[in-house]
């Protein structure tokens, strides 16, 4: 291997490999020094007691005994116990909340293997409905549809939190995806509006302690968690009068009092019986903050960033912005300080702090075309955002919207680009892919190229920067130009 | 399996699913544990103890889709117990083991690049980049793995991970 003295200069990835190397050396072997022997402490404390143990220990000897004459056999018959147990493993847990509660625990063929109602309204609703064994989107066609049919979907303001609970975060997207489909589909065949909030989550002991002590779903209380979080206006004293809320309840309060809805908001899409809905309806939750991407005319040209989930079709941001919200906006700029792309996922990180509202992104390639892609993660300084089918060698354009400067109440869009570099294809997968590698690295733009010139200097290194910074143009902040005052009812455009 | 599910069956005492669990782990807990401890011999030595802790109390775990946040848990906990050893031992505190001896490193490492970058990753990055850093270049996680495996947002192991980077390769370069 090669040697490197001090003062000569290390890429990422030779960092890597020598960490690896090193690691590789040192990681000792110390499997025989583990004495098996030692009783298992749970074991000991299972309802059987010593007896279970001693049957334990006496196992393990016939298995140290016959091992290689009964290897095969426990591979074939463990793999079918494994296929058995997989099925009947309750592998996803779907939890749709409107005021009834409902909780579909499914397994990894998507078949429910318990359905539950988690308040009075649910049990009403679920009553006489048997929904073991049957698909996942059978039983939320089922469960939406009675929900109508009783009565809790049956006005303006409906709104539906789904929430979808897998250790797979690609999983729970997926799932997440398809059961807001067949929400919408339900809805349309049922001729009801609806805004759906969907959020995807990992088990968690505390939420569900505090699920429990509020006696509402998971989701509910991972919602209501992260609304009083982003808020601070709320606290969790405010958990009580929110828990007996309705979704539909806590919506509106949401609008009235110009709560934010942060990361929460881009999750939102919105069903509709029509093509298009009145104005009145498709106003944004957060009135303070005029935001482009909630432009609520359908008929206008004005644009949008799309939902982040869907793969509508994008239409042209920078067509749309009136020419004097861009000047009025010329001190709210966001400064992008570089771009990495790895596995399909865009790492953004910002040269200063941002605040996040409503985050949403849209992806076009040069031809104006655009792919699926969604925040997947957000911070004060940095976001993730996933997005999906790009071709390798290709340059792509993004923008960013639903996000503030720190300290500044209006929102705005970045736009910025990177490319997925042709060699990514061959590395999908691989761990060691290395975000931060100058020839993945992509550039970024945002306010002044003045500013990016200085954050540039700012960077610890600057290594990897340079690339990062070529040619940008600046994309100020839009504004709808009509009015945005909130009211009772109003709804979170589609995007 | 996977470790998961490794980890259910070692809790019901199945000797093979346990050496599994140590072949598709070891690389990643020793690289935990050496980020926080800094001492390839302590490593070692919590290592061993870290697995065995693993074997006798697999039962109590919790499924929760992160049995290596559990693993860690049980790796940090005993690293801490040997700071307490040694501190007890020498009576020192143990702000003065954790960074101040970095010059003390010492890596029986025979390739001088890999002894080189891993003595700076030791030496001059915090614990929480340490750990970023070693458990996706050295033991290979991805960036997502590693932030649910140490419960904090994927953003801020990107984020210190190319800080982390950066750092090295400034201090490498000087």
């Amino acid at each position: 291997m090669e040697q490197k003295a001090d003062g000569i200069p290390f890429s990422t990835k030779q960092l890597e490999m020598h960490l690896k190397s090193a690691v590789d050396t040192l990681t000792p072997d110390i499997y025989h020094k583990i004495d098996l022997s030692l009783p298992q402490e749970a074991v000991l404390r299972q309802e059987s007691g010593q007896a279970v143990l001693l049957r334990l220990r006496r196992r393990m000897r016939v298995f140290a005994a016959a091992a290689a004459a009964c290897v095969c056999i426990t591979f074939i018959g463990g793999g079918a116990f494994q296929y058995h147990l997989a099925n009947r493993r309750v592998e996803s847990i779907i939890g749709i909340d409107v005021n009834p509660s409902v909780e579909l625990s499914i397994n990894r063929k998507e078949r429910v293997l318990e359905a539950r109602g988690l308040n009075e309204d649910a049990r009403a609703i679920m009553e006489d409905m048997d929904l073991k064994g049957v698909d996942l989107n059978v039983a939320v066609n089922a469960v939406v549809g009675s929900m109508v049919t009783h009565g809790y979907l049956d006005n303006l303001d409906n709104a539906i939190l789904v929430t979808v609970s897998n250790d797979s975060v690609r999983k729970a997207r997926e799932l997440r995806t398809s059961v807001v489909g067949d929400i919408e589909q339900t809805l349309k065949e049922n001729q009801v509006e609806a805004v759906v909030y969907d959020q995807q989550v990992i088990e968690d002991e505390q939420m569900k302690e505090l699920a429990a002590e509020y006696d509402i779903s998971y989701g509910k209380a991972y919602f209501l968690k992260e609304l009083i979080d982003q808020n601070k206006g709320l606290s969790m004293e405010d958990m009580k009068e929110l828990s007996s809320l309705t979704m539909e309840e806590i919506v509106r309060k949401i609008a009235e009092d110009s709560y934010i809805l942060g990361e929460l908001a881009d999750r939102a899409t919105e069903t509709t019986a029509q093509e298009t809905l009145p104005p009145t309806e498709t106003e944004p939750f957060t009135d303070t903050q005029p935001v482009s991407q909630e432009n609520t005319q359908p008929e206008t040209t004005a644009d949008t960033l799309p939902e982040t989930t869907t793969e509508t079709a994008v239409r042209e941001p920078e067509t749309t912005v009136p020419a004097e919200t861009e000047e009025e906006s010329q001190d709210e700029q966001i400064e992008i300080d570089y771009v990495d792309y790895d596995d399909g996922l865009v790492y953004v990180y910002f040269a200063g702090s941002v605040n996040w509202k409503k985050p949403s992104v849209i992806v076009r390639d040069d031809d104006g075309n655009s792919y699926a892609a969604m925040i997947v993660d957000t911070s004060r300084k940095d976001c993730v955002f996933e997005v999906g089918g790009l071709e390798g060698g290709k340059s792509y354009t993004f923008v960013l919207g639903g996000l503030a400067l720190s300290g500044s109440s209006e929102n705005v869009t970045v736009r910025g680009f990177f490319e997925k570099p042709e060699i990514a294809e061959e590395l999908e997968g691989d761990t060691s892919a290395d975000p931060d590698e100058d020839e993945e690295e992509t550039a970024a733009s945002s306010g002044t190229e003045d500013k990016e010139q200085e954050s540039e200097n700012s960077q610890e290194s600057g290594e990897g920067m340079t690339e990062t910074q070529k040619g940008q143009e600046a994309k100020p902040t839009e504004e709808l130009s009509q009015e945005t005052k909130p009211q009772d009812g109003t709804k979170l455009q589609e995007q | 399996m996977n470790d998961e599910g490794l980890l259910k069956r070692v809790g019901m005492g199945d000797a093979e699913a346990f050496q599994q669990l140590y072949q598709n782990t070891d690389r990643t807990v020793y690289s935990f544990i050496l980020s926080i401890l800094k001492n390839p011999q302590d490593a070692e030595e919590v290592m061993q103890e870290t697995y065995l802790k693993i074997w006798t109390s697999a039962a109590s775990y919790q499924s929760q889709g992160k049995p290596l946040a559990w693993m860690f848990t049980i790796a940090r906990n005993l690293c801490y117990m040997k700071f307490r050893e040694q501190k007890k031992q020498a009576d020192i505190g143990l702000d003065d083991l954790d960074g101040e001896e970095a010059g003390e490193i010492c890596l029986p490492l025979e390739n001088l690049a890999d002894a080189m970058v891993l003595k700076a990753a030791l030496e001059i990055l915090k614990e929480d980049e340490r750990q970023i850093v070693l458990l996706h270049a050295s033991a290979g996680l991805k960036h997502r793995e590693i932030a649910s495996s140490l419960q904090i947002p994927l953003a801020t192991v990107l984020s210190k991970y190319n800080r982390a980077i950066k750092k090295m390769k400034r201090h490498l370069k000087d």
